[in-house]
């Protein structure tokens, strides 16, 4: 094999795998922003604490997100005063397997489209008040985290939006990146 | 005279009153009580859904009314809110699984339920009562504390026994079993449609008449007389439930009907080779309702194989 043959050789295989990286790489097209905020910038201790997060389809088609908080919310961190707040876990058991309810829950949105969802503390008996509480999968069912919001303190949330489900036939080009880590603060007040 | 002279000061005074009277029942009736070991919270509606669901199947004899028994009998509390989540996750998942046994949360709503059965086929029978005590299964068990943390074929074990559970009411209602929980788990369950149905049914003898089954016993066979050909008579009115004009079955919100011997002085309710007489499945409750709307001093209803249900 001469030099010339090599190098042909040399280019087609380069050329093979600069076509395979590209075919390999995720749709870039795809991408969504997430913006979070609550309700009120402070709560007496016991309120109701509501967390808006609003995902915006930043891409240049129709996207498929959840609907849900479950299985695609993700705190990243919560603290009070600077430190991490109590938590708990508990798996929660689902109507039906949890990959389907999240499949359940997906819902189109297009190009500049935002979608909110919704996340409300409740009374969580386990931390014995107001808690917020995500939920990852756990293969099949949920894994549920419970955040302590009731003890007084300057709180700061850093959330994501990340579906977690499998594909659905019903929504064939669902968001599955991970948006930014969007931040906000409340207070609680005695 | 004195005591008939009513000022405006007394009127409005008496209107507060009888105001606060009544936002006091109010809350009295409404605020779920401190000790009910399953507590409800949402609006009226939801608050009602949840308690016709419960008093449903509360007496309902077997597991389903035992189950619902001991949870409002248990030392923990069980709350049931309306969220469309459609799970059930436990106050200390520890004590769920250790035996020693936890309170639990179990979060529905009506109209998330229609919305997710449209899109996952597996929950095509299920109503919200039946869906609700599938997740009260799992409060069950963490009151228990049997959660637990293994699977079977891939599927969690809690969800293949609240399955189980849940046909139990499938059964009652008349409508076929679920055999899965995301996959195939009829091997699990333990339980074949037909031992199901023995579980939750009564087999009783019947005389077929129009769209309805009549209980035999409450019929005489009487030869040949102004009629040619043996016939049944009854003595006063008889009783029967309504079936299914499509497979004949008795559905679980089967109507109580009742009839006259439509001809005393003659073939009565007709020959009894002209009558069907057929050996029926009755659900349990419908059973329950039908000896109810019969006068003691009629005969009783047969009740075959099943000693417990036989009426004294």
């Amino acid at each position: 094999m001469n030099p010339k043959q090599r190098l042909g050789i040399l280019t087609i295989l380069l050329l093979l795998g600069a076509v395979a990286f590209f075919v390999m790489q995720p749709r870039s097209g795809a991408k969504a922003t997430l913006d979070a905020s609550f309700d009120q910038a402070s709560y007496a201790a016991g309120d109701e604490i509501t967390l808006t997060l609003r995902l915006t389809n930043a891409g240049g088609g129709a996207i498929c997100v959840s609907s849900m908080p479950q299985g695609s919310v993700t705190f990243l961190s919560l603290t009070r005063d600077g430190e991490p707040v109590a938590t708990r876990t508990t798996p929660a058991y689902f109507l039906a397997p949890f990959d389907e309810m999240l499949k359940s829950g997906l819902v189109p949105l297009g190009a500049g489209e935002t979608a909110e969802i919704a996340l409300v503390s409740e009374i969580d008996e386990g931390l014995v008040g107001r808690a917020l509480r995500t939920t990852d999968a756990d293969a099949g069912r949920g894994l549920a985290m419970f955040y302590d919001v009731a003890t007084p303190g300057e709180y700061e949330l850093a959330v994501a939006y990340e579906y977690q489900g499998p594909p659905s036939e019903e929504c064939g080009n669902i968001f599955t990146g991970a948006t930014n880590s969007a931040t906000a603060i409340f207070t609680v007040t005695p | 005279m004195l005591y008939g002279r009513i000022t405006s000061s007394e009127i409005r005074h008496q209107r507060i009153l009888r105001l606060g009277v009544f936002v006091m029942l109010f809350f009295a009736l409404s605020v779920p009580k401190a000790d009910a070991r399953i507590v409800v919270e949402g609006n009226r509606q939801f608050m009602d859904d949840v308690n016709e669901c419960i008093n449903t199947y509360r007496n309902t004899p077997g597991l389903v009314g035992d189950a619902i028994q001991e949870l409002e009998r248990s030392g923990n509390a069980h709350r049931i809110t309306e969220a469309p989540d459609w799970e059930n996750s436990a106050n200390d998942a520890t004590k769920a699984s250790n035996g020693t046994g936890s309170g639990t949360h179990t979060k529905v709503d009506r109209a998330a339920l229609e919305r997710i059965k449209q899109r996952v086929p597996e929950l095509a029978n299920k109503d919200f009562c039946t869906a609700l005590l599938h997740e009260l299964w799992h409060a069950v068990d963490a009151d228990r504390g049997t959660w637990s943390n293994t699977k079977l074929d891939e599927v969690w074990e809690d969800e293949i026994e609240a399955t189980i559970f849940q046909n139990f009411i499938h059964a009652l209602r008349g409508v076929p079993p679920r055999t899965s929980y995301g996959r195939d788990i009829s091997r699990r369950l333990g339980i074949t449609p037909e031992e199901t149905r023995a579980a939750t049914h009564a087999e009783v003898e019947v005389l077929v008449i129009g769209s309805a089954y009549y209980p035999k016993e409450q019929f005489h066979a009487a030869g040949a007389d102004v009629c040619e050909k043996e016939h049944w008579h009854a003595a006063g009115t008889v009783n029967g439930v309504s079936f299914d004009a499509t497979d004949g079955s008795v559905r679980a919100d089967a109507q109580v009907v009742s009839a006259t011997d439509p001809d005393p002085r003659g073939c009565g309710f007709g020959p009894t080779d002209a009558v069907p007489v057929r050996t029926v499945w009755v659900p349990n409750e419908v059973l329950t309702r039908l000896r109810a709307s019969i006068p003691a001093s009629n005969p009783t209803i047969e009740v075959i194989g099943l000693e417990g249900l036989k009426m004294q």
